[in-house]
């Protein structure tokens, strides 16, 4: 039997809600630049000895990936994954931060959503 | 020491049980290899790879080695842990409220 990953020392910190939003919504939050400073303080362009993230990966409405830059901590870099699925009129949110910052972090059980088509 | 070494030497699953054992209190060589299908040279490897991220110590009892947990080692781990336990419901909360404010 092969435990979990996350039942041993965990070197990653995450955090679920639902959100009272359309994940169309919440998916721009994530994605454009000038709303993720708002809430998050982090620019998407690095500036030294500032925390900053890089958009590395983006599946529309379910998962985004940030390559994440804290001159604050040891290590700087690190991986952040949102994960965010509709839920009636509101939205399922994960984040997981990840010391490691290889991409192989497991996908989570939300890859089963069927895909829908969205409006712009 | 580059810190980070520390992460990578946690990212292997055999080191990381190696590690998780001492935690429990000192060990040797033999003692850290029950039960794992892995070679004694092998787990010499590990034992070098935790001892040089600074994870682990050795200390020499005649011709007999015991390994044990360095305590400091992990504190780039626990420093990092807990600032980011802290950021992330603040920062959602902050989304909170901006999501209510985007629409009206």
């Amino acid at each position: 039997m092969k435990p979990s990953d996350d039942e041993t020392m965990n070197e990653e910190v995450m955090v679920e809600c639902e959100l009272d939003a359309a994940t169309e919504k919440v998916w721009r939050a994530l994605t454009v630049p000038e709303i993720v400073r708002e809430w998050l303080g982090a620019k998407s362009t690095h500036v030294a000895g500032e925390t900053s993230y890089e958009l590395v990966d983006a599946e529309p409405f379910t998962r985004v990936r940030y390559a994440w830059h804290d001159p604050e901590t040891e290590p700087a870099e690190s991986l952040v994954t949102f994960e965010i699925a509709p839920r009636d009129q509101k939205t399922f949110f994960r984040v997981i931060h990840s010391i490691s910052n290889k991409a192989d972090v497991p996908r989570a059980a939300n890859t089963n959503i069927p895909p829908r088509a969205m409006a712009a | 020491m580059n810190e980070t070494d520390v992460f990578r030497a946690l990212a292997d699953p055999t080191r990381k049980t190696v590690f998780e054992r001492l935690l429990s209190g000192e060990k040797n060589a033999t003692e850290l290899r029950e039960g794992m299908t892995i070679s004694q040279p092998a787990i010499s490897q590990h034992i070098a790879v935790l001892r040089q991220a600074g994870l682990i110590t050795e200390t020499r009892v005649g011709r007999h080695i015991r390994y044990g947990v360095d305590p400091e080692g992990l504190r780039p781990v626990i420093d990092w842990l807990a600032k980011y336990r802290g950021f992330w419901p603040e920062r959602i909360d902050r989304l909170k409220t901006l999501l209510k404010e985007m629409d009206q």
